[in-house]
C-alpha cells in the first residue's frame, strides 16, 4: 500500500507549485492561444518532470523519455537547429531583398539583448548567465536555447519559457512602447515613395548561399545557426525540391516543435526552476523586448533626421525577430492611424531582417563571451 | 518578524554589492557586439544590392513573388 502512495507521500510544495505553473502554461496555450505549439508541450512536460520518482525523468539511474529527449535534442542543439531549417523554409526573404536598407533595423532592434545582458550582470549574474538572459531579447527561441544551453544550462527552463511566452505577447508588449516613443504625425508617415525593386529568381537562390558564406566567415560561431536557416530557405527558393521544402515547413516543423517543447519540461524541475532568479529572469525578459522595440524605433527616428523620404518609425520596431507577429502588429497599428497607410511590405522586410540580426547577435555572443 | 529582518538584510547586502563583478565586462562586450552587428548588417545590405545588380530581374517571368 505504501508503495502505491509513495508518489503522493513524496510530493513537495515545490512540485505542487510546478503543477500549477504547468497548468498555467497549458491554460495560456489553450484559452489565450499564446504560442500553443510550444507552451502546451512545455506545460505538460513541466508537470511530468515534477511527479515524484517520475519515470519520464529516470528510474534507478536510467534516463527516462524526457531526460533522453533533452540529452539527444537540446543538449546537442539538434532540435533548435532543425527548427531553423523549418523557419528558413517558411520565410520569404523577398521583401528584404527588395529593400535591403531595412537590415539596419534588424541590427538596431537587437539593442534589448545587450541592455539586458548588462542589466543581468549589474544584478550579480555571472557573465555567462547574463549573456544567456540577454539573448531572450533575440525574440528567437532556437537562438535562445542554443546560447543558454552552452552558457547556462541550469537556466534553460526559465529562459526558454520567457523567450516563447514574450514572443506570443509581442502584440501586447510592443504597441505601448511604440506609441510612447512616436508622435501622431510620425505614425502617419507614409512610405509609398519607397519603391520595392523586383527580385530575380537567381538573386533569391544565391542569397541564402551568399549569406551562409558571408556570415559564416565573419562569425564562424553563428555558422550552424545561419547555415540551417539558409539551408531551409534554399530548399524553398531553389524551386526543384518542393517536396523537401514543404516537408521542412510542415512535418519537420511540427515534429521537432513537439519534441522540443516537451523536452524543455525536463529542465523545469522544482529544485531548479523555483528560484528568486527565475522571477528576475522573467522580469528581465520583458525588459529585453521593450528595449529591442525602443532600439528599432529610435534608430528610425535618427535616420529620419538625414533622410529625404522619411521612414515611419513604427516600422523600426519590426527589427525584433518575432516573425511575423511584429510585422503584423505594426501593419495593424499603421492602419489604425490611417486606413490608407499600408506598411505591410516594409514591416515584413524589416521583420525578416530581424530574423537574420538575431542569429548574428547570437553568434557574436557565443564568440565574444568566454 | 525575524525572517522579514533577514530578508531585508539580504536585500540590503545585495544592493550594497551592486553592480555585479561581471558588469564592466558585459558593458564592453555589448558595445563591441552592437558595433559588429551594425557592421555585418550594413555589409549584408551592400551584398544584397550587389546581388540585385549582378542578377537583375529583367528576364521574362522574373520579379514577381516566388513560391
Amino acid at each position: 500500500m505504501e508503495l502505491l502512495l509513495q508518489g503522493i507521500l513524496d510530493l513537495t510544495p515545490g512540485a505542487l507549485i510546478m503543477f500549477v505553473i504547468g497548468g498555467l502554461l497549458i491554460w495560456l496555450a489553450i484559452a489565450k492561444e499564446y504560442e500553443p505549439t510550444l507552451l502546451l508541450p512545455i506545460g505538460l512536460g513541466a508537470i511530468l518532470a515534477n511527479i515524484p520518482h517520475s519515470a519520464a525523468i529516470g528510474v534507478d539511474g536510467e534516463p527516462g523519455i524526457l531526460a533522453l529527449l533533452f540529452k539527444l535534442g537540446i543538449h546537442t542543439e539538434l532540435f533548435p537547429l532543425l527548427i531553423f531549417v523549418a523557419i528558413g523554409a517558411m520565410i520569404d526573404f523577398g521583401p528584404l531583398l527588395q529593400n535591403p536598407k531595412m537590415l539596419l533595423f534588424g541590427a538596431a532592434a537587437q539593442f534589448g539583448i545587450f541592455f539586458t545582458f548588462c542589466l543581468a550582470a549589474w544584478f550579480g549574474f555571472t557573465l555567462l548567465e547574463s549573456a544567456s538572459i540577454g539573448i531572450i531579447g533575440a525574440a528567437d527561441g532556437p537562438t535562445s536555447i542554443v546560447v543558454a544551453n552552452r552558457f547556462a544550462p541550469h537556466l534553460l527552463g526559465p529562459i526558454t519559457v520567457a523567450a516563447y511566452s514574450y514572443m506570443s505577447l509581442v502584440p501586447i508588449i510592443q504597441p505601448p512602447i511604440i506609441k510612447l516613443l512616436t508622435t501622431k504625425s510620425e505614425r502617419l508617415i507614409r512610405m509609398d515613395n519607397l519603391h520595392f525593386r523586383p527580385v530575380s529568381r537567381r538573386t533569391r537562390i544565391v542569397f541564402p548561399i551568399a549569406v551562409t558564406l558571408f556570415v559564416g566567415l565573419l562569425a564562424p560561431s553563428a555558422a550552424s545557426l545561419i547555415g540551417m536557416l539558409m539551408f531551409g530557405n534554399l530548399l524553398r527558393e531553389s524551386g526543384v525540391v518542393e517536396r523537401l521544402s514543404k516537408g521542412a515547413q510542415n512535418e519537420l516543423a511540427n515534429i521537432v516543435t513537439l519534441l522540443l517543447g516537451i523536452s524543455i519540461g525536463a529542465v523545469m524541475q522544482a529544485d531548479q526552476f523555483l528560484d528568486r532568479r527565475t522571477l528576475m529572469i522573467l522580469g528581465m525578459g520583458v525588459i529585453a523586448f521593450i528595449f529591442d522595440t525602443a532600439g528599432g524605433v529610435l534608430c528610425a527616428k535618427l535616420l529620419n533626421l538625414f533622410l529625404t523620404h522619411k521612414i515611419n518609425p513604427m516600422v523600426g520596431a519590426c527589427g525584433i525577430s518575432a516573425f511575423p507577429m511584429s510585422g503584423r502588429v505594426v501593419y495593424k497599428m499603421g492602419l489604425a492611424e490611417d486606413p490608407q497607410n499600408h506598411l505591410l511590405m516594409h514591416a515584413i522586410s524589416c521583420n525578416v531582417g530581424g530574423q537574420i540580426g538575431s542569429v548574428i547577435a547570437g553568434g557574436l555572443i557565443l564568440a565574444l563571451v568566454k | 518578524m525575524v525572517p522579514m529582518l533577514l530578508l531585508e538584510s539580504d536585500v540590503a547586502a545585495q544592493a550594497a554589492s551592486l553592480p555585479g563583478p561581471a558588469f564592466a565586462e558585459a558593458l564592453q562586450i555589448s558595445g563591441v557586439a552592437m558595433l559588429a552587428i551594425f557592421a555585418v548588417m550594413t555589409l549584408l545590405g551592400v551584398m544584397i544590392a550587389l546581388l540585385q545588380r549582378v542578377f537583375p530581374a529583367d528576364e521574362p517571368g522574373e520579379g514577381g513573388p516566388q513560391s
